[in-house]
């Protein structure tokens, strides 16, 4: 019984873009999202926001990690891709 | 052009997409050459082991790989989905392990992270600089509102027992910190127009 009332979906984009809405929340809120253009462009900026975010302090993966992924691809393609 | 570029455009990202979702692995490499310093560095943040953040750049990659026809450029950049589905995995891992709780406390007790080293590419430490300053020019308690959302993957109610305010109180600084970071790192957005 965190919530008596339901915030409006506009409210909520921040909040679902981090990740932080209750998940009682999340479905109420995607299935708002699906009807309006607004929430959808709302929430694709703050994504980029998010992305940029991450940014911070960026640092070099190590130098194996690359063949990892590579090796990873490889042994999972199917012949015919 | 004469001199390399250190972050390929948008519509770089793009295109490099659609040569993965052909099955073109150079595209791959070249993609995670762009992006992976961004996922990597977040994906330790959040999981606070480099082992595990080098398992969560894999899957994450992985995971672009299977999916990259699936990508919609209407939902915004390829960098961002690439963050969306890295902290997703990374939310996986903390989950999986139970660890949430105590790599809180160690984070909580961690000193902020240091200015970045000035030698960095330019563009990057352009960015990364004005995200740091926008989230210095943040009052504390929206700052830190952002840290347990973004990098601990705290949902709001859960910020709010752990800092002991009201719901509605969290609730406004998140809304109120994300609006100010917005207007303040929109020019550094990957993509500026999705």
């Amino acid at each position: 019984m965190t919530q008596s009332r339901q915030d409006p979906p506009i409210e909520q984009v921040a909040a679902y873009a981090l990740g932080a809405l209750e998940p009682a929340e999340v479905h109420a809120f995607e299935a708002a999202l699906a009807r309006s253009p607004e929430l959808q462009r709302e929430l694709a900026e703050y994504r980029e926001l998010c992305a940029v975010l991450a940014s911070a302090e960026p640092d070099q993966p190590p130098a194996a990690l690359k063949q990892r992924l590579l090796d990873r691809v490889r042994a999972s393609r199917t012949p015919d891709r | 052009m004469a001199s390399s570029t250190v972050t390929p455009a948008p519509d770089l990202d793009r295109a490099l997409l659609l040569r993965i979702a052909q099955g073109e692995e150079a595209a791959l490499a070249e993609l995670y050459d762009h992006l992976s310093p961004t996922l990597y560095t977040l994906a330790c943040r959040m999981t606070g082991e480099p082992a595990d953040a080098e398992e969560v750049v894999l899957d994450s990659f992985a995971q672009v790989w299977r999916d990259a026809a699936r990508y919609e450029h209407a939902r915004g950049s390829v960098a961002a989905w690439l963050v969306t589905i890295c902290r997703s995995r990374a939310l996986d891992l903390l989950r999986a392990r139970g660890r949430r709780d105590r790599l809180s406390a160690a984070a909580a007790a961690a000193p902020e992270p240091e200015a970045p080293a000035a030698d960095r590419r330019l563009e990057r430490s352009e960015r990364c600089n004005a995200v740091y300053g926008a989230l210095a020019g943040l009052p504390a308690p929206q700052r830190q509102a952002i840290r347990l959302a973004y990098f601990e993957g705290l949902s709001q109610s859960e910020i709010a027992e752990r800092t002991g305010e009201p719901l509605g109180t969290i609730k406004s600084r998140v809304r109120s910190a994300m609006d100010k970071l917005r207007v303040a790192l929109r020019p550094y957005y990957f993509e500026t127009e999705p």
